[in-house]
């Protein structure tokens, strides 16, 4: 027992190790989507058009997307402050609940997806092309490349999570929960700014 | 619960905040998966009541759809904006407890942010100072 | 405990291996080998230089389609191949957990995983040869639109414009990155987390701090890069617009983002090889290391300036000539940082009771020819002067003058240093010498001569001079043979060097535990050190550089030592 605890135990600055290594991730994330948001931003000041393209954009779906992932956020810390109390069947519990919120978002993801798609707004839009209408098409070029770099992190982190479900079921690896729950947070805050740039600044 | 709950700003990664009787040799852990938990000195976190800031962020959210219908374009796009950066910050200091980590992690993430305006100062002329009718069909 | 980790199989032990050293090992190995290949190309293409139209020794004819991808691979292979995995990733691997008096990593696994990326990573690169259409030849920066036409050209075959060399190009300098990135993460968390008792942030060795340095910068400035590393592949594939003006997009964009990383990346190329340095000079010159914490200042400071001037690459594309100023003056304002940095090892140099032993040679020529590439810099950085020597042999001049000492003289610095340590032999000091003196003599013939090529105005993107009188009259086109002459005999040295490895690492004499009578605590292990470093683990009672202390009997006190009395 007392070597686990070293494994742990920070003499230097009092973060444990996976946590520390999961903030400087987060940190390498943000700057990624940090750079993406920048690109748009720069693009959207430059071509008020592109407010025309974010009208077809579904607000409805956006917004209960972030609800789901607000929503999520909210369980998986919940599966956290179970894991220090060494609550299985909580952890169990709650992590399920983050996890059914991951396929609830992507399964509104592709309902939107399939509705834009259907309306000639894909990822190049030869539709727009052929119409002449360039600038429309390069917003939906960054709309799919942005929510779609999002949803392959939102599919990472279930992913992770659904590890650490199969992990926890004999009370291992407890503290790897906080882990995913941060990496979680992270998925839902890129969405807090996405949600804005794309469905309601129009 | 026995956390100790440290007050952040005493812990910048600078300092040597080396107790005396703080320290274990470090061993080479050779079963990593029975790793069970942080031992309670550095277990430090604090619970915020978690369903009242759900509750605030939805209000937040609500409030972000609501003021364009409300307010002129303008005013809109800031108070949207600047609910967005409330319900970050909120769900960064209290969901990933960044109000009960050490001011290091605060200045990395400052750092990344601070970054990413420095690349937007740097394009922002060579992108949106360009005449916009520079596109045209092939 | 000890025995834990030892009886294992070979491909446990030597290949997938999660022990810090054995993972360096492999990343310097490597790097070792991708230098061959970089080297490899760019004999072709200066043996095409200086003999246009002849046919090439171990080649054949180069036609100018070639030409260009070589020019490109030997940039990128040069850099993110050689350079990144020797110096950030091998030497950080190395030397990271021994100094601090660790164990290992903090995360091993991720280590290992980070080492196969890597190697995924070149075999991705140098399967971009062989691939229909070959390697890709617009240039290391990638600018779109060159890099941009998979698309156009093969539409509508998606696989073809997928599997061609640009994709390839993209996809392999992705995985590198990410390779990198994991690498970062570790190096960060490992000297936050698993320094010895009583290693305070004040009493880590130079070199640690930056290699951590250069870490963040790599981590900060690298984002933008990947996501629109992301863009240009679709843009390539796909059909995107997102850097092409007829589609609203732009190709500034690119050149902005590649800059905002490729500028960071020279510091990051820069901070460990100056940190060899900072471990190097006070042992050869028994002295405490001049000004130790202003120098970690400066370098955090010059972490600071890096991200901010980044555009002075690009003052001919067409930028706001607003920005053109300021990123000017950011340029001149970062060589003051480093210009401090060289004054404190001068300052430890300033004597000292100097031992010219092989890694001091290396170091002092790594000074040497690093302040003619500095120096030159402060021309280019400004954009008067710059908007003349864009794109000359000026340019390519300056920069091999900064990375060639740094990639290669840093690492060999550290490698002559370093080399009894890791495998308990000692080195051919003689062979050492042959090795140092003809790769400092020809590295000179073959860059020097090209300041002056590049001041007549010679463009540096052509392959044959020939047709072009004006840029290939006398004596321009005889310094391109003189320099190509060179740079054979500058790689047929580092045959030395691989022969003196080789037969010192079989039977070469047995190295005591602290040869060069060092201070810091990897020299206080077994040589090589055991899986798990230390037994028992040290506890450090000072800092690095206590070199002739007044009251110690000897002219070293190790970090471990309690009292000197």
């Amino acid at each position: 027992m007392e070597t686990q605890q070293n494994h742990l135990t920070i003499p230097i600055i009092k973060i444990p190790q996976g946590r520390l290594g999961m903030w400087v991730l987060i940190a390498g994330e943000l700057v990624i989507f940090g750079g993406l948001i920048c690109f748009y931003l720069l693009n959207r000041i430059r071509y008020p058009h592109w407010g025309d393209m974010a009208a077809h954009t579904n607000t409805f779906i956006g917004a209960l997307n972030t609800v789901v992932l607000l929503v999520s956020s909210y369980t998986v810390v919940r599966a956290h402050q179970a894991a220090l109390k060494m609550d299985v069947a909580k952890v169990r519990l709650w992590l399920s609940c983050t996890l059914l919120g991951g396929i609830l978002f992507l399964v509104d993801k592709s309902i939107e997806y399939a509705h834009e798609i259907s309306e000639g707004f894909t990822f190049t839009s030869p539709k727009l092309v052929a119409a002449g209408d360039h600038v429309g098409s390069l917003f939906w070029s960054y709309y799919y490349i942005m929510t779609g770099l999002h949803g392959a992190h939102v599919l990472a982190g279930m992913t992770v999570m659904l590890i650490i479900l199969i992990q926890t079921r004999k009370g291992k690896n407890m503290h790897r929960v906080e882990l995913a729950g941060m990496y979680w947070h992270m998925v839902d805050l890129i969405w807090i700014f996405l949600f804005p740039l794309l469905y309601i600044a129009k | 619960m026995a956390t100790t709950i440290l007050s952040p700003g005493i812990q910048v990664g600078l300092e040597d905040s080396h107790g005396p009787g703080n320290f274990e040799p470090i061993h080479h852990s050779p079963d990593h998966d029975n790793v069970v938990f942080a031992d309670p000195a550095t277990n430090y976190h604090g619970h915020p009541h978690y369903g009242r800031i759900l509750i605030t962020l939805l209000a937040l959210l609500a409030v972000s759809l609501t003021v364009g219908y409300v307010f002129s374009p303008a005013l809109a796009i800031v108070l949207i904006f600047a609910t967005a950066a409330w319900k970050v910050a909120i769900v960064m200091r209290n969901f990933m407890h960044v109000k009960y980590e050490p001011l290091f992690i605060f200045i990395a993430i400052a750092a990344v942010l601070l970054i990413i305006y420095a690349f937007f100062f740097g394009v922002y002329p060579d992108i949106t100072a360009v005449p916009r009718d520079v596109t045209f069909p092939r | 405990m000890e025995n834990l980790h030892q009886n294992k199989s070979f491909w446990s032990k030597y290949v997938f291996s999660t022990d810090h050293k054995t993972i360096g090992t492999q990343y310097m190995i490597m790097g070792m080998i991708m230098a061959g290949v970089g080297g490899y190309l760019a004999y072709v293409f200066r043996y095409n230089l200086a003999f246009p139209g002849k046919s090439i020794p171990f080649y054949g004819m180069l036609g100018p389609q070639a030409y260009n991808a070589f020019v490109t691979i030997h940039g990128m292979i040069m850099v993110f191949w050689v350079g990144m995995p020797v110096l950030l990733s091998a030497l950080g691997n190395y030397l990271i957990p021994i100094m601090i008096g660790s164990d290992d990593m903090a995360f091993p696994t991720v280590n290992m995983l980070s080492f196969w990326i890597f190697a995924v990573s070149a075999l991705v690169l140098i399967a971009s040869f062989f691939v229909p259409g070959g390697a890709f030849g617009g240039g290391w920066t990638m600018y779109p639109p060159f890099s941009a036409q998979g698309y156009v050209n093969h539409n509508p075959n998606f696989f073809t414009a997928l599997f061609s060399g640009t994709s390839l190009l993209i996809l392999a300098v992705a995985l590198e990155l990410v390779a990198m990135l994991m690498g970062g993460i570790n190096f960060l968390v490992t000297t936050i987390n698993k320094r010895a008792k009583g290693m305070t942030p004040w009493r880590i060795p130079v070199i640690i701090w930056f290699i951590n340095i250069a870490a963040v910068i790599f981590m900060f400035s690298v984002g933008p890069l990947v996501a629109g590393a992301f863009m240009l592949l679709f843009d390539n594939v796909l059909g995107t617009g997102f850097y092409d003006p007829h589609r609203g997009g732009d190709p500034m964009l690119w050149e902005h983002l590649f800059w905002f990383f490729g500028h960071p990346e020279v510091y990051v190329l820069l901070l460990p090889s100056l940190g060899v340095l900072a471990e190097i000079v006070p042992v050869f010159s028994r002295k405490p290391l001049f000004a130790y914490k202003t120098v970690i200042y400066l370098a955090l400071l010059s972490a600071f300036l890096s991200v901010l001037v980044w555009a002075h690459h690009q003052f001919v594309a067409g930028i706001d000539p607003r920005m053109a100023t300021f990123f000017s003056i950011g340029t001149i304002l970062i060589s003051i940082p480093f210009a401090g940095i060289f004054l404190s090892y001068m300052a430890t140099l300033w004597g000292g009771s100097i031992r010219m032993k092989l890694p001091m040679l290396w170091a002092i020529g790594f000074i040497g020819l690093f302040l003619v590439g500095g120096l030159t810099g402060l021309f280019l950085g400004s954009n008067t002067f710059d908007i003349y020597a864009h794109d000359t042999y000026f340019v390519v001049a300056h920069f091999h003058y900064t990375l060639f000492p740094d990639i290669f003289f840093g690492f060999f610095a550290a490698f002559y240093y370093w080399f009894p340590k890791f495998t308990g032999k000692e080195l051919n000091a003689k062979l050492g010498k042959w090795h140092f003196w003809l790769t400092f003599i020809f590295f000179n013939g073959v860059f020097f001569l090209l300041f002056f090529n590049g001041l007549a105005g010679q463009h540096r993107r052509i392959n044959d001079y020939s047709s072009f009188s004006l840029i290939s009259r006398e004596p321009y086109q005889t310094f391109e043979q003189i320099a190509t002459v060179c740079a054979i005999g500058l790689m047929l040295s580092q045959f030395i060097f691989l022969y003196n490895f080789i037969t010192s690492f079989r039977k070469g004499k047995k190295a005591v535990k602290n040869p060069w009578e060092s201070t810091t605590l990897e020299w206080q292990s077994d040589s090589p050190p055991p899986h798990g470093n230390f037994n028992p683990y040290p506890e450090v009672h000072r800092g690095a550089y206590d070199y002739s202390l007044p009251e110690a009997k000897e002219d070293f006190t190790p970090q471990n030592v309690p009292n000197v009395n």
